[in-house]
């Protein structure tokens, strides 16, 4: 980073920021592996998306490149159409079935 | 100034990560998966909003600026969408409501699925056996089928003939069905019974099932047309040399009719039936098909009323052939040849395969105790290897005018279709009259 007024805050800054995610996704993982119904891992894999941002942007950060922001953006889109399927897979599966046909 | 954006930056980035890890938090702790998806879509965006501003704030460029506001307004807009989407598949999807919950507002407004892991709910009602104890465990799926309806029979042996009274002949066209026609005429002239003819049923239009491209939906509709419509044709023309038959022949009491319906239909269109005889070849889409999809197959396979399978007219059988396999339903041939009463004078050959295998001996042997209990002809051939030679098996089975199998073909088994040469196959195409009991 060029031209730093407070040498060392923004770093310092992000590695606090990076730790507090890392911690958040401990109980991510907990809901992603444990969760009940489907759903609920469902709304898991969309929580981590949005942690992949963040780490995504703090990567960016500590690399001192801007391309980071840009994966960042990509994972957002990516979570979103994630999310969307598995509504979509979850609506479909749980359609009556059709009757099979008798021999 | 920079000094201030740094600190504001600074500021930024922990206080996202804060509420991101707070909203990750909440994912884990939240009662019920609704509150759960509130914590990840407001405060999870908010966090990662606050963080990428930050990130913005830190580079300080226009460009960051310009691609982490890109990211804000593109996350803020899509995590509704995706949260309501996700909110009302889970509803559907029948995800418990929390204990804490007041009401529900789409109680009856959306279809949902019952959970098995919400106690607030009844289970799914299993679905009771079809079978009571002591029961034939086949002839009882459809009720009309609770066999033995007569009381006097119960006690009877299973082997003891049953008189064929009622005969019923599938008019569903193609190049065997005049013989199968004439065979089924034959047959209810000697037994004395009466006959039904009955067009169309069994067949249904091919349907296309699966995904349309655009347009598909046209060229669907226009091939299920053109097959009812060949079906119809093939049904007319059966139906009309039935009733030429039918005429010629006045003391027998003949009845026909046409219905049209899914194969279903016509099981049930079966019931009270002893005998149906079929012309060979014949698939429910009425076109030729292969002999594992015939309509004669698919009613073997349901076991409720004897098949006659009929290649070619044969007046008057002099050697039978039992193909007897490792399968469990090859054990009760020779009962149902015998049930049936046909053939009495014939010679009777059992033919069987791989007899290394296990109980196709004591198969054999029990069927062939059984005929000679019955006082027929009997001979045992010996037994064929799984690797014979088509062409020497058909050349031996063109003697054979009638043969009794359990099955059609075997040939949808076998690791990646490895077995070529089925021989239930080989005599279903070679021996002109087959009975399916």
């Amino acid at each position: 980073m060029t031209g730093t007024m407070i040498p060392g805050l923004i770093h310092w800054a992000a590695m606090i920021a990076a730790a507090i995610v890392m911690l958040g996704i401990i109980p991510v993982a907990f809901r992603l592996l444990a969760g009940p119904s489907s759903a609920d891992r469902a709304i898991a894999t969309d929580m981590l998306g949005i942690l992949g941002v963040c780490l995504a942007a703090l990567t960016a950060l500590f690399a001192g490149h801007m391309a980071f922001l840009d994966i960042a953006l990509g994972i957002a889109l990516v979570g979103f159409l994630a999310a969307i399927a598995f509504a979509r897979l979850m609506e479909r599966a749980s359609a009556p079935r059709m009757s099979e046909p008798a021999e | 100034m920079s000094a201030l954006r740094e600190i504001l930056a600074a500021l930024l980035l922990v206080g996202g990560a804060s509420v991101v890890a707070l909203a990750a938090l909440g994912v884990a702790r939240l009662p019920d998966p609704f509150s759960r998806m509130h914590a990840a879509a407001k405060a999870g965006v908010a966090g990662a909003g606050l963080l990428l501003l930050g990130a913005g704030l830190a580079f300080g460029t226009t460009a960051a600026m310009l691609t982490v506001l890109a990211a804000v307004v593109f996350l803020v807009l899509t995590a509704p969408l995706a949260s309501h989407a996700l909110g009302r598949a889970a509803y559907v999807a029948g995800a418990p409501l929390g204990a804490a919950s007041v009401a529900d507002a789409l109680a009856n407004v959306l279809d949902r699925r019952v959970l098995d892991i919400d106690p607030a709910r009844t289970l799914r009602p299993r679905s009771k056996p079809y079978t009571r104890s002591g029961e034939e465990p086949f002839m009882s799926a459809i009720p009309e089928f609770r066999r033995p309806a007569d009381p006097a029979l119960r006690d009877a042996p299973f082997s003891a003939p049953v008189a064929l009274r009622r005969l019923i002949c599938c008019l569903v066209g193609g190049p065997n069905q005049p013989a199968a026609t004439a065979q089924a005429f034959d047959l209810a002239w000697r037994a004395g019974g009466s006959l039904t003819g009955l067009s169309g049923a069994g067949l249904e239009p091919r349907m296309w099932q699966g995904p349309l491209p655009i347009g598909g939906a046209y060229w669907a509709d226009w091939l299920t047309a053109r097959s009812r419509l060949r079906i119809r044709e093939n049904c007319a023309v059966a139906l009309k040399d039935f009733q030429d038959m039918a005429a010629a022949t006045p003391s027998l009491d003949v009845a026909a009719r046409h219905e049209e319906g899914q194969a279903a239909d016509l099981v049930r269109t079966l019931a009270g039936h002893d005998l149906v005889v079929l012309p060979a070849g014949m698939g429910p889409h009425g076109v030729e098909c292969r002999p594992n999809e015939e309509i004669a197959a698919s009613l073997a396979r349901a076991r409720l009323v004897p098949v006659l399978r009929v290649r070619r007219k044969v007046t008057e059988v002099r050697s039978v052939l039992i193909v007897v396999g490792s399968q469990p339903a090859c054990g009760m041939l020779a009962t149902g040849l015998l049930r049936t009463g046909f053939w009495p004078n014939a010679e009777i050959t059992i033919l069987p395969l791989a007899d290394h295998r296990a109980d196709v001996a004591a198969l054999v042997e029990a069927q062939a105790e059984l005929l000679h209990a019955a006082a027929r002809k009997l001979r045992i051939l010996p037994s064929l290897e799984p690797d014979f030679d088509l062409a020497a098996l058909r050349s031996r089975l063109a003697i054979f005018d009638a043969a009794v199998l359990s099955c059609l073909s075997t040939l949808q088994g076998g690791l990646f279709d490895m077995v070529r040469n089925c021989p239930y196959e080989a005599v279903s195409d070679t021996v002109p009259v087959i009975l399916l009991p």
